[in-house]
């Protein structure tokens, strides 16, 4: 599961949750994967992204350094500051581990990249 | 050099617009028959030709004769003046043929070697002999209607071998030609092509566990108008054939496929580690009918949604698809487009819910019959296969209604209850004709279209008298589904509710093997 996953993920399908967002992270297995960095998609998808969820997502991988609080105008030109979301949002992916609702607290497991979001009968 | 690919029946229209702008043709050069398209090229084009992604194969076109010419012949006439028309030396030795052929040849030869045994000192000699190798070929054919029926094709087959390698000084080879030589014998006309690749085009080289043809799922892909970095959703990926073909075709894409099954996601893995898009793919297991996803949250939706036939869902086929659409709704960002590939009968609903669709009305009655708008349907399929609805909706279906015949309606609204029988109630063989089901969708429809001009059947005691009969006759068979009533007329009235809120662009018949299936565009508004 890569980040720029994670960051359209939400609980709020759980009965009573009402934001449900953005999901915990606990990291068991994290790889980096080498993707071809693109600027321009990078520069284009980042109004998409949630850049609050992006960064708590990535310290919590252990890969946040370098990325600011904000982004401000001037840094969209930055190529450096690029790559650095570009390895955040594309390259970082987490194999093994769970994602936390952050209202309730339930888990949702992550095996083999894959992270699995079916509730129980009792949760809908 | 004539060239021709087949398509699949409905996707001819795409070939078309593929070919034409592909090869800058304008549409008179460009002729369609059933499943055909036709146009005019050049041995260097090859290359191109091999890239179109709307066809299944492609052919270089040897003959081509109206079957007219041999229609009121006796059959050892006819056969006899095939056998000459395809011997005719003219088009074998034509100098295009020829350089297609060498072409062919030469691929096939390269092929070879590729992938031949790496026999140390034997590569470059062994290479010398390829190439001044006799031709190797087989014939194959096929027949079909009533002129096919006076041919054995297998007898034509190997005729026209024999006589060909003479003729041509070629060898046969049935295991593996360097090129094939495809008659096809029918009423409209008698081909003679020859297949410019072994697997088809449409079997896409990229994609490792197979699921919807290539041309469909680039069709679904296209129609989505994809300008922009787009995040693209298939809530039922399945093995993400088409988020593949998305990926593969479609420049700035980021997709996320969801599937609630470990083999379907297991095989989707799969196809994402062989295509190589694992930067732009991505799986998440989940329940269509509760995505988790942030409202408002992609750009764009393809579905191939559950037809009833391979993989089916517990709850009834209307509730499913209710679900299905309000969650692809909610996660879909306004005035984004939502693609989805739907069984004839769930089709059926969404024509006759949508809102932009006007309920006609035809002059000199004040009753809309159900039926009618299969009508001007079937009217606008014969014509064109591609239906547009829209501002002009109101304009075209007044000058539909007028074609209409009333006699042929009668025949469709028949047609329309045994098609929503089958969509709405998983019933027994039994019980398929019981003229409720479709009472109750009209029903609710009509409820949902809020027209003030009712058929005068449908009234409310009526309704309730033969509900009872229904859930009656429902619990005496026993061995059903316990599907009530009540659900059975909710799960109607939430889908009609759940598309309303979609605009309806447009639709697209096109024939899956052996179904019959639609494209349908919708649009958030």
């Amino acid at each position: 599961m890569k980040l720029i996953t994670h960051n359209f993920l939400t609980s709020n399908i759980i009965k009573g949750v009402k934001n449900g967002y953005p999901l915990g992270i606990l990291p068991a297995k994290v790889e980096v994967k080498d993707v071809e960095f693109n600027p321009a998609f990078i520069t284009r998808m980042l109004p998409k992204v949630d850049w609050v969820a992006l960064q708590k997502a990535a310290k919590e991988c252990g890969y946040g350094e370098g990325l600011p609080d904000a982004i401000k105008d001037e840094l969209m030109e930055d190529t450096d500051f690029l790559k650095k979301v570009h390895n955040a949002l594309m390259e970082v992916e987490v194999i093994e581990g769970k994602l936390v609702c952050p209202e309730s607290g339930r888990e949702f497991p992550i095996n083999n990249g894959v992270p699995n979001m079916l509730l129980n009968e009792d949760e809908v | 050099m004539r060239f021709f690919c087949t398509a699949g029946r409905g996707t001819e229209i795409f070939a078309c617009q593929e070919v034409r702008k592909e090869f800058n043709l304008c549409s008179d050069l460009v002729p369609k028959s059933e499943g055909k398209v036709y146009f005019q090229g050049n041995v260097n084009q090859i290359e191109r030709i091999l890239q179109l992604k709307t066809v299944e194969r492609a052919f270089a076109l040897v003959l081509h004769v109206d079957s007219n010419k041999y229609k009121d012949l006796d059959r050892a006439t006819f056969l006899n003046n095939l056998r000459t028309d395809i011997l005719n030396e003219d088009s074998w030795k034509n100098e295009d043929l020829k350089s297609v052929i060498e072409y062919l040849k030469s691929r096939h030869g390269g092929i070879l070697q590729r992938e031949g045994i790496p026999e140390g000192g034997e590569g470059p000699p062994s290479k010398k002999i390829k190439q001044e190798r006799k031709l190797s070929f087989r014939v194959s054919c096929k027949c079909s209607g009533v002129l096919g029926r006076k041919v054995t094709a297998q007898l034509l087959a190997k005729q026209i071998g024999i006589k060909l390698s003479q003729l041509m000084r070629w060898n046969v080879n049935f295991k593996d030609p360097d090129i094939e030589i495809c008659i096809q014998v029918n009423d409209v006309h008698v081909s003679v092509g020859i297949p410019l690749t072994r697997v088809p085009l449409s079997k896409r080289d990229y994609v490792k566990c197979h699921g919807l043809r290539g041309p469909v799922t680039w069709i679904m892909s296209n129609l989505l108008e994809i300008k922009n970095p787009s995040v693209i959703l298939d809530p039922m990926c399945g093995k993400a054939t088409i988020l593949l073909e998305a990926a593969k075709q479609i420049e700035g894409v980021f997709c996320i496929g969801c599937d609630i099954s470990d083999d379907q996601l297991k095989s989707a893995q799969e196809n994402i580690d062989f295509g190589k898009v694992h930067d732009r793919l991505q799986l998440i297991k989940g329940d269509c009918r509760a995505l988790p996803l942030t409202n408002e949250s992609v750009d764009g939706i393809v579905c191939d949604t559950p037809f009833g036939k391979k993989y089916s869902v517990k709850e009834s086929s209307t509730a499913f698809h209710a679900s299905l659409l309000q969650e692809m709704y909610r996660v879909l960002k306004r005035n984004e487009t939502v693609v989805l590939l739907v069984s004839e009968e769930m089709h059926h609903c969404i024509k006759n819910a949508g809102n932009s669709f006007q309920p006609c009305v035809h002059p000199g009655q004040n009753q809309i019959i159900q039926g009618q708008e299969d009508c001007i349907q079937l009217n606008e399929d014969i014509e064109n296969h591609c239906f547009v609805l829209g501002d002009q909706s109101k304009q075209s279906l007044g000058i539909q209604t007028d074609k209409a015949n009333i006699n042929f309606s009668d025949t469709l609204v028949s047609d329309t209850k045994n098609s929503c029988e089958k969509s709405i109630l998983p019933l027994p063989p039994q019980i398929r004709t019981y003229p409720l089901p479709n009472e109750l969708y009209a029903h609710a429809t009509e409820k949902a279209l809020q027209s003030d001009t009712s058929s005068s059947d449908l009234k409310d005691s009526k309704l309730t008298d033969k509900c009872d009969e229904l859930t009656y006759s429902l619990k005496s068979i026993g061995n059903c589904e316990d599907v009530k009533c009540d659900d059975l007329e909710r799960g109607v009235t939430d889908l009609s509710s759940a598309l309303e809120q979609f605009k309806h662009v447009s639709d697209h018949y096109i024939k899956l093997g052996e179904t019959n299936s639609y494209i349908v565009v919708l649009k958030k508004p």
